[in-house]
This record gives structure tokens, C-alpha cells and sequence, in this order.
């Protein structure tokens, strides 16, 4: 608290009266503790007499002690007059016409300002600390719910007149302007009103408004196109003015975006939504020094992976293919480096990553469980800026150059590995024949041709070589295109449309000394064409409507022999090639206040294109080669089966009070490309197939609900989701599938339901010293794989869990800020270990020794649990510096604990060897320098 | 400099974690299940054909345990049936009559365990019979190793058989090095004096001797991708060129089953299940449905396959110069070991040799292939001795 002011400080006499404290003021003045005030009674006499000397005068003579500040009382007189008073009277009556409040104990007087006539309050009111923080996002906390406002902005809760435990009125009347914070004009057309709307009003030409509000805590909004939007809250008294100031929308700056959307949460129709902003994950301790969006992603409730090491995401019970990943619009087939250890998106060019695991939005289809979209930044369109950063495996580079002043600007970002330069300088033997490179790079361009239209493009390609044994070289890489027209219609209508391409491929060669050296080949295209449009039906009806489509071209696999020598046959296992289309229309309807919902319906249908031969299979045997009844020859282009189907996106909201709100929806998605893979976990080797024939597509409906509550004033968000999802038709292999290079692939699925469940509960804290946020879930995952045929069942057909089945899930992530420039960070998780089949007895077969596993993931391995710990070191913030630099330190797996990755039996000279696979056993330090100029 | 070295220390140490991740740890069974285990193949080939019937172990005692006292037969359903009895030396059950499976006759297993449990296999039949074209060695080098691959070649002109799995028999000549026409023993030890005597009792010396090894594991090929039924350079043995088998004359019986599809998937996860897998991937395992069910108990695991296969074989025979090898070291590394009796201290700087030649010939089963006293040549007894580990009986096939 600044200025002070207290003269005397005679003890005065017995305190009588008792008053309650308010609660808001806790925060304020936590320390003082309230009995009630002198009954000493003293006469004055003022006339025009200044406010402050008043005040003054009152405490010499009643020998309290006064706390306020000066300029509170500036300018402001009284005239009043009292003969042996109470020091309670005489304060009422002198504060009378005033804002000012007060509480007293025996000792003494506070005074408080509870009327304040601007958006502006008092300098040093709060601690100088939360101001700092308001403006700048430097907080951890990376992730907010969704929300689709563009510019934001929530201001402190203020007070307007002055609290009258007395009061019997029930509403008071506010009045102001609000202005134009550039120009100091008034704001025209403005509309004022409380969250749920119930009192609202419309600023005038000059930018005055009125507005009539009930008597304690209110939440306001405004609204106007073209204006960023002001939250904020109010506690009402009496009658006052309120004064706010607003800047356009043109200039809002990013920087304000976190704090804005605190509401958002609560107040929006999606479940199971979260967006993660990449700028607020940097002091997240991290391996190896990459800052890794996707990976922190894993860390909220419903995210997992099967294990460190593992590219695959399992969201809500899903599958690792279930997943939509989306790098600015255009599908990214394999996300991650080296096996999965990092991810494939740079972080210095992504601005956002939105994950939907719920209410998916209508415009996106094709996957079953999650849509993970990343957006990359725009380019900056004022000066040349970049950032870099140098750690131990990999250096990164990211470049912004304007190339139309405030109009079109290039981002482009390269990151690469100089793992391979290090491996060769090793002494090592082993590693020094070992190969290990990556590197991504990425370009987009954006340009604002004018008011109305804009442009995009992002082209991206990443690489991957690595070999593990010295015969083999593993490759694979994502090369995506993104282009992207927008055009405003009118100011209620928007469209825009998009061309994407993706293509995925991999590649193995294998060259020893024997005579089987071959190259093998895989590779995926797909191109889509997508129209999306928005328009503003009305104030409750918002609706968004397009179409899309589709074409997969896959190359399932190809070997070639290497050499004269080589004794492999060359094969290729025909194309496959599907089209996918649909087409969406969706209704954001706000029935009432407190009820808003969003309607979408998705229809989509998928052909299986030729040329193509499928086998027929009689039914009710297993399918080998022996049932096929029939094999049918498909000409280019011919369709070979279509599926299809509607699919609901409907979710809802009801608010239960300013900040608690209850929301359900319901989901069906249809995936018609699947992830085939022998491995456990996703690998980059897996296969991806298209419905056919014979392989039906996966459908799933997932229902969920979830209850949100923010308190404002501690800046917490706590939500609360549940969800049930059903699956049917999930692809799993019959034991010991052969899925690549096989023509008759169907011959080793297996197609069964999956049903997943789960709790999952979020706080988060999103300012002050500490902050972060801590989640648990807990879920089942479960798949069952049942036929007439015992052969094709697994677990007799009964549900059994899925491989990423992990019940307990508890993740806490804080952030501890020293001071400006240091800060500590931690990471701590635990989860339940994940199913696996174990062996349960010994047998010999043909002479060999082998093993009798138990029923499937009928064990687990052993629980994982990991801390990590980081140290943040910000440069100095001198403005004109060359660059701004910051360094993490960070020690991943601090307790070194050995989690098991997977276990495995393998029969070694006809013995049963067991052997267990840790990933990242020791701790692991890094050391990563990040510039930004 | 010093920055470098850090970033490699640190690198170095990620990629050994990569590397060498992956430990072994000691297996303790969670939950033994105790199952039985069935391997039968019965074929068109005349003999007393052969059942195993065996049950799961624990995994701290490996190696399964025989079936005692099991009930098996097979019916046909041309109304034939054949009884099978347990062999009490090997636990295995033979047939107690010779027969071959015939063709388009529907056969099924039956077991009624020693728990009073009754099993059924599904009815099988015989597969196409598809004779073996080739058997043939070539030196190739496999994994950086030299040494002959035995290759086998077949062709199906029906278009039927797509399956195949093989197993060996292999036989070679074994000739002792350093062959003895002694018996050696150590008599009238005075144990004050050390003196002893060496007995020479003459024998006849055991030469040639022929070992016979049967395959274990499962070695299968399938040609229903290929355009044609055709077995190709299918490698069914792979010798070291150092092995010692190829030392003197080698011959391999290589036995061609056709498989049903059902017989050749089983066998081949099985075989899968057990074998090496890649570091950071792992396949999926599991419990592995036969052809056989308890009966009542549908959900009972039983491991095994019943299966009738039509056989067809080959024999070959070669020798190392044959394939232009060098002649391979011997199996053992036969180390003749020189003895002087008077020698009988160790303080001249060299071993007691009088010891030696007491304890090598009582405790090490040392043979004297050569005595003057005081001196003697003493060699290990596979050198000298090919009964030691072999057999001196020359198969009845066998050609020169």
C-alpha cells in the first residue's frame, strides 16, 4: 500500500459494535482483523473544508488512526456539522456525498475507495506485481479452453457506490462513456450488458450509455464488431459512473489474448476442448532441450501415450490412428522424429494447437476420436524478427520477413539435428556406425490483399534417417502443401477455401553381406478440397455449412531387391484409392441466456475406388485363402464399395451462474482410413488402409458432459467431464499378422467393438507467482473381438483392455516465478502401468522350448511415474537490445526412475530370455539457449 | 573444445540409453496355467505314427512335463481306429499298429487325459502330396558367416499344396583322431610314494562312429503369393564351414510336410511368437487357439494341433572337399598331452606330470594312445574314443 497517512495513535476505548467483514476486501486487506468502532464521542465543525482535513481533524480528535490515501480525498469538500457524535456518524455523514467507505477496529480508521469513476484504478492499489502480469502472458499456463473471440480483454473488478448494509433498493442505475482509447472519441453502438444478458444497454453517438444493474456482483460484456471486447466485473452499491475505454480490434495484440478468455470455459457450447498456446509452454522442463507442443499435449487428462518413445497419441480411449492431425489445415501423417521422441512441428513457428476431444465441430471429419489443430504463426508483417534456439541434439531457426508493409508477410522455420556429426566424431564403435538425422522445414505465406480477402499457403516437409542396426537404413518423411483463400462477404458472412496435400512415405534398406538386400517402399497421398462458410443468421442463430472432399492414392508396398546377388523378389502389393466426401452444415443457437447449443450435422460418404481385385470370402468361416467364394476385378476408377453415414455434433451449454456452467454433447464420427500395425505401439512402419470390400469403416458415438467453474478473483478454472464412447468396427490383427507385403491383408483383421469411459478433472491457475495446473483422469479403455469362429476370437470374446489402457492418470505441472527473470518449473506424473500379455507357462513345441502367454493384457507393467525439473533464466529486458535470449535448464526423469517401456519373451537357443525396455532410465539434463530478435 | 565435449557426452549418453535400453530380467510366472499341450502329425508315410502329449511348466522350470497315462487314439471316419501307447522312455505316444493316413479320409484325435478330462481334435484330412525336386549344398555366406546351405526345391504341378514345413535328419561321420587300441588304468596308487602303475588292457579302437540329429524348431515356407506352386531355394540347414559335422561325410534327410492352411498359420505363430523382435516395437502376443477343445469346456485353453500332412523326403550326402572347403577343425580341440612318469614335482618349473597322468586318466577320462614307460601320449577321450559320443553303429542307408 503507498501512501499512507496516520498522526496519532492513541489507544481509544472499548469497541462496541461488531460489523462483518466483506469478503472481497480479504483479498485486499487480508491482515485486518474487524471488531467494530470507537464509541467515543466528538464533536467538529466543517465548512468547506477540504477532505483530507477533515479527516485529519476527526482522528486528532477522536485519537483513532486513519489509513487512506491522499488522493482519494483531492478536491473534495465538506460542510457538515456535529455535536458529540459518535466517530461512526460523524464519518457517514462526511462521507456522505463522497465514494468512500470505511472499516474500523479499536486502534483504527481504513478508508476505502469503493466508488471509482474510470476503468482505471488507482495507481498502487494492487500490488505492482499483478499489474506487471496483466499485460504480459508470460504465465505457463499454456492452455485455455476454446474460444472463438478474435481480441479480448478483462478488466479488474471494480466497485460503483458505496456499500450500505441498510440498503433496501434492489437496482441502480450505471451510467458512463466509453471511448475509443486512440482517438478519445466516444464508442457509437456499443452494447453493455450482463453475461446472461438479462441487463443490457447501447452506448450513444457520443458513447454514452446507461444501464440499469441489480444491487452486488455483476458480470459485464461488450460487444461491438470491430472493437475488442471488455469484460467486466462489478460489484454495485449505489448509482456511479463507469467510465471505459476500448481499443479497436485492428491493434489488439496477441500478447492480451490469455488473460481474455478467462470466461471462455465456462461460457462456450464445446466439451473436451483445449487450446494450448506455444509461447506459454517455454519453462516447461523438457527432454533433451525441444520445446514440444504435441508433447505437452499428453499431459492433460485424456491425452496418453503407450510410453516415452511412442509417436502415437491415444485420446479418450481411442486408437493411435483415431487421431486428426492437422498442421495448418493439411493432414501430418507421422508427427514426430526419431521414433517418437520428438515432435515433428516446429515450435517456433507454431502458433497454436487447438485439440478437440469431444465436440468435434462439424467442418472436420474422417477420424474417430480427437482433431489436434496446429496453426502456424503469421508472419510478422512490421519488421524482421526471429527467434533460434540451440540445444544438444537439435538447432532451430525461425525468420519472420514482411514483404507488404502490414499486409503479406513469410514465416519460415528450419530445424535440424546434428546428432550424425556427433556420432561420427564418437570413439564409441557401436554409435560411431549408427546414423541418426532429421530435419523439418516449413514456409508459409500470408498475405491480406485487402479488407475482404486473404491468402495463405504453408508448404512443410520433414525427414527422418535413422539406422539402429549397421545393414539398415530406415527413412521417412511428411511433405504437406496448404492453401487457403478467405473472403468476407458482408459483415455476416465469411467463407473460405482451402486446397490441401499431404503425402507420407517411408522407406527401409537393408544391405548386409547375405543375399537378401532389398529396399522396401511405402507411400500415402491424399488431396482434399474443402469450402467452409459462416454466416450470422441472426443474433441467436450462427451457422456454418460447407463441403469437402477427399482422394487417398496408397502405395502399400513395394520391394525391390538391391544387388545382382540378391535373392529377394521384387513385389508390389497393388494401389489403393478412395474418395472421401462430405458435407456439414451447423447452428451455434443461444435459445436463452443461459442456454446456448450447437446443432451440426456432418454427412459423409466414402467410395472405395478401383482398379482393384477383391477376394469374396464365404461367411462364417475364418477368412483365409480357402474361403474365398469369389475374386472380383474392379476397372480404374470403378467404385468397389460405398459406406457412409450421418454423423451428430451436438453439444450444449446451460449456465448455472456467472462462472459455473453444466454442458453435454453427443458425437459420431466414421474413420475410413486405418492404421494397421503389429506393434503394440504406433510405429512409422505401420500401414495405412483404406476401407474396402472387406475392411468396414470405424464408427463411433461418444457421449460426454461436463460441468466448468471459474472463481475470477483467484483465478481458477476447475472443469469436470465425463464421457462414455462407444466403437465399433476397430481393426485389431489376428496373433502374428503379417501386414506388410501381404495382398490378402483382410485375412489377418480382425474387427471388433471398443468402449472407453472416463472421468477426468482440471484446475488450473493461471497467474500470479505460482501457477500451472494439475489433472487426473480416470478411464478405461476396452476392446472386444468376438466371432462364431474361435480362431478369430481373443479373450473368448469378452471385453479385455486395450493397450493403452491406463486407469489412474495424475499430471501436475507448476511454475514457481523467483523473480521476473528466474523461475523454477516442474513436471510430475503418474500413471497406471499399461496392459500386457504375459507369459504364464512353458512349453515345448517342435523340439524348442516356448512360451504360454497369459490371456490378452490380462498384466501390467509397472506403474510410471516421472519428475522433471526445470530452470528458467529470462535475459534482461533492456529494450534495445540485439536479441532477447532464455535459457532453460531442465533434468528430465529426475527420481531416475527405470519405467518399463514394454516387456518382451523372446526364445534364444531354445531358452526363454525376458527382457524389459526403459526408455530414458537416468536422469537426463539439457541445457537449451533460445534467442528471439 | 570444452562445449564440444559436453554436447558429445551428453549425446553419447542419450544414444547408449537408446541403445542399451533394453535388459534382461529373471521371469517368474504371474499365474501358471497349467495346459495341455498336443503335437501330432500323423502322415501318408507307413510307420507307427507318433502323438505328444505333454502339459506347461512353470516358467522357473522350463521344458513342460510329459503327459503320463493319457488316453489317445485316432478315428477315421472310414470307421478305422488306432491306439496309442505311451513309449515310457521318451512320454511320447505310438501308435501301437504301423499305418499311413490315406487320402480323403477324415481323421480326428482323441485324448482322455490322466485328470479324466476329455479332448477332440477338429477332423483333418490329407493334403495334396507334393514330392521334394531337389536337395542340394552351396557355400553361401549368412550373416557374414561362411559355410554350405542346404537348399531344398519342389513343385506342385496341381496347384494345390501351398504350404510347407520341413524338418531334417542329419548324419555324419565322426573319425576319432587319435584313436587307442588301450585300455588304460591306474593301479597300485601308493599314495605315500605317489607311484602308481598303468594298466594297458588292448581293445579294439572306435573309430568311425555316426551321429544322427533330428531338427528341432519350425522351418516353414508358403507359396500362395507366388504365381506358381514352386519351392525355391527354400533354406532348410545351415552349416558353419568350420562345423566338425562337416569334417568327414554329411549326409540330411530333409522331410517335406504339406501343411492345411490352418496347420501351417499355427505353426507359424508359434514359431513367431517365440522369436526375436525389434528393440523399440513390440508384436503382439497371445494365447494361440489349435485345433483341439476340451470337450464340455469350449473356453479351456489347450495348445496344439492335430494335423495329417503328406511327407516326402530326400536324402543327400556330400563331404567338405566336395564344395572345395578347407578340411573343419575337429569337434573338440583334441590336445595330446605328453607325460614323462619320473616327473613327478612341480619345483622344476613345470607341472607334475605323474599327477597329471593319474588324475586325466581317473577323473578326466583321459585315453592312452600311446605307452613307453616312463612316457605316454594322453588325449581326451572324444579324440580317441568316437563311442565317447557317438555311436559306432553304421546306419542301414548309409553310402560311402
Amino acid at each position: 500500500m503507498a501512501v499512507c497517512y496516520s498522526k496519532n495513535s492513541k489507544i481509544c476505548e472499548e469497541p462496541t459494535m461488531k460489523k462483518k467483514y466483506i469478503a472481497f476486501l480479504i483479498a485486499l486487506m487480508s491482515i485486518i482483523q474487524l471488531y467494530g468502532q470507537s464509541a467515543t464521542k466528538i464533536s467538529v465543525d466543517f465548512k468547506d473544508t477540504p477532505l483530507e482535513t477533515a479527516i485529519l481533524e476527526v482522528e486528532r480528535k477522536s485519537g483513532l488512526q486513519f489509513f487512506f490515501e491522499t488522493s482519494w480525498l483531492q478536491n473534495q469538500k465538506v460542510t457538515k456539522s456535529f455535536d458529540q457524535a459518535e466517530v461512526v456518524t460523524v464519518l457517514r455523514g462526511i462521507f456522505e456525498n463522497t465514494s468512500l467507505n470505511f472499516y474500523s477496529n479499536d486502534k483504527a480508521v481504513f478508508l476505502l475507495n469503493n466508488s471509482i469513476v474510470n476503468d482505471k484504478l488507482p495507481l498502487g492499489y494492487f500490488e505492482d506485481e499483478n499489474k506487471e502480469e496483466y499485460s504480459q502472458n508470460t504465465a505457463p499456463i499454456f492452455q485455455e479452453e476454446f474460444a472463438s473471440q478474435t481480441s479480448s480483454r478483462t478488466n479488474r473488478l471494480i466497485t460503483i457506490g458505496k456499500q450500505n448494509s441498510a440498503t433496501s433498493k434492489k437496482y441502480y442505475e450505471i451510467s458512463g462513456r466509453v471511448i475509443n482509447e486512440k482517438t478519445d472519441e466516444g464508442v457509437a453502438s456499443l452494447s453493455i450488458s450482463t453475461l446472461d444478458r438479462t441487463h443490457y444497454a447501447v452506448t450513444d453517438d457520443n458513447g454514452n450509455y446507461t444501464l440499469t444493474l441489480p444491487y452486488g456482483l455483476n458480470k459485464l460484456e461488450t460487444n461491438l464488431l470491430g472493437f475488442e471486447q471488455i469484460f467486466q466485473d462489478v460489484i454495485v452499491y449505489g448509482n456511479g459512473r463507469l467510465n471505459l475505454s476500448l481499443t479497436e480490434n485492428a491493434q489488439a495484440l496477441d500478447e492480451v489474448v490469455v488473460a481474455s478468455k478467462r470466461d471462455a470455459n465456462v461460457r462456450d457450447a464445446v466439451v473436451g476442448a483445449t487450446l494450448i498456446n506455444i509461447e506459454a509452454i517455454k519453462t516447461i522442463p523438457l527432454i533433451l532441450g525441444e520445446r514440444d507442443i504435441l508433447k505437452v499435449a499428453t499431459t492433460l487428462p485424456g491425452i496418453k501415450t503407450t510410453g516415452e518413445g511412442s509417436s502415437g497419441f491415444n485420446v479418450r480411449g481411442g486408437r493411435a490412428d483415431q487421431n486428426l492431425i492437422l498442421l495448418d489445415d493439411a493432414v501430418i501423417y507421422n508427427p514426430s522424429h526419431f521414433l517418437g521422441f520428438f515432435s515433428a512441428v516446429n515450435p517456433f513457428t507454431t502458433g497454436s494447437l487447438e485439440v478437440y476431444k469431444a465436440s468435434i465441430p462439424a467442418s472436420y471429419g474422417g477420424r474417430l476420436s480427437s482433431v489436434f489443430d496446429i496453426e502456424t504463426k503469421s508472419g510478422n508483417t512490421e519488421k524482421v524478427s526471429g527467434e533460434g534456439s540451440i540445444g544438444p541434439i537439435t538447432a532451430n531457426m525461425a525468420i519472420e520477413v514482411p514483404i507488404v508493409k502490414e499486409k503479406a508477410s513469410v514465416i519460415a522455420g528450419v530445424r535440424a539435428t546434428y546428432s550424425d556429426y556427433i556420432l561420427k566424431n564418437l570413439d564409441e564403435e557401436q554409435l560411431k556406425n549408427s546414423e541418426a538425422s532429421f530435419y523439418d522445414a516449413i514456409v508459409k505465406y500470408k498475405h491480406a490483399i485487402n479488407e475482404n480477402n486473404t491468402f495463405q499457403g504453408t508448404f512443410y516437409y520433414s525427414k527422418d534417417r535413422f539406422s539402429i542396426t549397421s545393414d539398415s537404413v530406415f527413412s521417412y518423411n511428411n511433405r504437406l502443401l496448404s492453401l487457403k483463400y478467405n473472403h468476407r462477404f458482408s459483415e455476416k458472412s465469411r467463407g473460405e477455401l482451402l486446397f490441401v496435400n499431404s503425402e507420407y512415405k517411408y522407406d527401409i534398406g537393408f544391405e548386409a553381406d547375405a543375399n537378401n538386400n532389398f529396399d522396401f517402399g511405402y507411400k500415402l497421398n491424399e488431396s482434399q478440397i474443402k469450402l467452409n462458410l459462416n454466416y450470422n443468421l441472426s443474433d441467436a442463430h450462427k451457422l456454418s455449412y460447407g463441403l469437402s472432399s477427399k482422394i487417398y492414392s496408397i502405395d502399400p508396398g513395394e520391394i525391390v531387391p538391391i544387388g545382382a546377388n540378391s535373392d529377394v523378389n521384387a513385389k508390389t502389393i497393388d494401389r489403393e484409392k478412395g474418395l472421401e466426401s462430405a458435407i456439414y452444415v451447423s447452428d451455434l443457437y443461444e435459445i436463452n441466456d443461459k442456454l446456448l447449443v450447437d446443432i451440426g450435422l456432418r454427412y459423409s460418404i466414402y467410395a472405395a475406388l478401383g482398379e482393384a481385385t477383391q477376394n469374396v470370402y464365404a461367411d462364417g468361416e475364418p477368412r483365409s485363402e480357402n474361403s474365398v467364394t469369389e475374386v472380383k476385378s474392379y476397372g480404374k476408377n470403378e467404385v468397389i464399395k460405398t459406406y457412409g453415414g450421418p454423423e451428430y455434433r451436438i453439444s450444449g451449454r446451460y449456465l448455472l451462474g456467472n462462472d459455473f456452467s453444466f454442458k453435454a454433447a453427443y458425437n459420431r464420427t466414421i474413420q475410413y482410413l486405418h492404421l494397421l500395425s503389429t506393434n503394440t505401439t504406433m510405429s512409422p512402419t505401420d500401414i495405412w488402409k483404406l476401407s474396402d470390400l472387406n475392411v468396414e469403416p470405424q464408427r463411433a458415438d461418444q457421449y460426454s458432459i461436463g460441468f466448468f467453474k471459474n472463481i475470477v478473483d483467484e483465478d481458477l478454472e476447475f472443469s469436470l467431464e465425463g464421457y462414455y464412447k462407444k466403437m465399433n468396427d476397430l481393426l485389431d490383427y489376428k496373433i502374428g499378422a503379417q501386414l506388410i507385403l501381404n495382398d490378402d491383408l483382410e485375412t489377418e483383421l480382425l474387427q471388433g467393438e471398443g468402449k472407453a469411459y472416463g472421468v477426468e478433472f482440471l484446475i488450473k491457475k493461471n497467474k500470479g507467482r505460482l501457477n500451472g495446473y494439475f489433472g487426473y483422469s480416470y478411464s478405461r479403455a476396452l476392446i472386444k473381438l468376438d466371432s462364431e469362429i474361435r480362431q478369430e476370437q481373443v479373450n473368448n470374446g469378452e471385453f479385455f483392455a486395450a493397450n493403452y489402457d491406463k486407469p489412474h492418470d495424475f499430471t501436475m505441472v507448476a511454475n514457481y516465478k523467483l523473480t521476473k527473470r528466474f523461475s523454477f518449473s516442474g513436471n510430475f506424473t503418474y500413471q497406471t502401468g499399461r496392459p500386457v500379455t504375459y507369459p504364464i507357462g512353458s512349453f515345448v513345441f517342435a523340439g524348442e522350448e516356448q512360451v504360454l502367454y497369459s490371456d490378452r493384457n490380462q498384466f501390467r507393467i509397472p506403474d510410471y511415474y516421472r519428475l522433471d525439473l526445470g530452470f528458467n533464466i529470462e535475459g534482461n529486458h533492456k529494450k534495445n537490445k540485439l536479441a532477447h535470449s532464455f535459457i532453460n535448464i531442465s533434468v528430465y526423469n529426475v527420481l531416475g526412475r527405470n519405467n518399463p517401456y514394454s516387456v518382451f519373451f523372446v526364445n534364444e537357443d531354445g531358452q526363454i530370455k525376458a527382457y524389459k525396455t526403459s526408455i530414458f532410465s537416468v536422469p537426463v539434463p539439457t541445457i537449451t539457449y533460445n534467442f528471439k530478435f | 573444445m570444452k562445449k564440444t565435449q559436453i554436447l558429445q557426452v551428453i549425446l553419447s549418453f542419450f544414444l547408449l540409453l537408446q541403445i542399451g535400453c533394453t535388459e534382461p530380467f529373471e521371469i517368474e510366472t504371474i499365474d501358471f496355467e497349467n495346459v495341455l499341450v498336443v503335437e501330432a502329425t500323423i502322415t501318408n508315410e507307413s510307420r507307427h505314427q507318433q502323438v505328444k502329449v505333454s502339459r506347461t511348466s512353470t516358467l522357473e522350470n522350463p521344458g513342460g512335463q510329459v503327459e503320463n497315462n493319457a488316453e489317445v487314439w485316432i478315428e477315421a471316419n472310414n470307421g478305422d481306429m488306432y491306439q496309442f501307447s505311451q513309449d515310457p522312455e521318451t512320454g511320447d505316444y505310438i501308435s501301437n499298429t504301423v499305418f499311413a493316413v490315406e487320402a480323403n479320409v477324415e481323421y480326428t484325435l482323441k485324448i482322455n487325459s490322466s485328470d479324466g478330462l476329455n479332448y477332440t481334435s477338429e477332423a483333418v484330412i490329407l493334403p495334396e502330396t507334393v514330392a521334394i525336386e531337389n536337395v542340394y549344398p552351396e557355400v553361401i555366406t549368412k550373416d557374414g558367416v561362411e559355410g554350405v546351405q542346404v537348399f531344398v526345391d519342389a513343385f506342385d504341378a496341381t496347384g494345390n499344396a501351398k504350404y510347407f514345413r520341413y524338418e531334417y535328419i542329419e548324419t555324419y561321420k565322426i573319425v576319432a583322431p587319435n584313436p587307442t587300441s588301450f585300455i588304460a588304468e591306474i593301479i597300485n596308487y601308493n599314495s605315500q610314494s605317489e607311484t602308481f602303475d598303468v594298466q594297458l588292457t588292448p581293445r579294439e579302437p572306435e573309430i568311425v562312429c555316426y551321429s544322427t540329429e533330428f531338427s528341432t524348431g519350425i522351418r516353414q515356407t508358403a507359396t500362395n503369393e507366388l504365381d506358381e506352386n514352386r519351392v525355391e531355394r527354400f533354406p532348410v540347414r545351415f552349416l558353419d564351414k568350420n562345423n566338425a559335422v562337416l569334417r568327414e561325410r554329411y549326409s540330411i534327410l530333409v522331410k517335406q510336410f504339406v501343411q492345411s492352411v490352418e496347420a501351417y498359420t499355427f505353426y507359424k505363430i508359434i514359431n513367431e511368437l517365440g522369436n526375436v523382435e525389434s528393440l523399440l516395437s513390440q508384436g503382439q502376443p497371445g494365447y494361440v487357439s489349435g485345433n483341439i477343445t476340451s470337450v464340455g469346456n469350449p473356453n479351456e485353453k489347450v495348445l496344439g494341433f492335430f494335423e495329417a500332412a503328406s511327407v516326402s523326403m530326400q536324402r543327400i550326402y556330400f563331404n567338405h572337399e566336395d564344395l572345395g572347403l578347407p578340411v573343419p577343425p575337429y569337434f573338440i580341440d583334441c590336445n595330446v598331452i605328453e607325460i614323462d612318469y619320473n616327473d613327478n614335482t612341480t619345483l622344476d618349473n613345470d607341472p607334475n606330470e605323474r599327477e597329471i597322468l593319474k588324475t586325466h586318466i581317473q577323473y578326466f577320462d583321459y585315453q592312452v594312445i600311446f605307452a613307453f614307460h616312463p612316457n605316454y601320449l594322453i588325449v581326451q577321450p572324444e579324440c580317441s574314443l568316437c563311442t565317447y559320443f557317438s555311436s559306432n553303429v553304421r546306419p542301414d542307408f548309409w553310402e560311402d
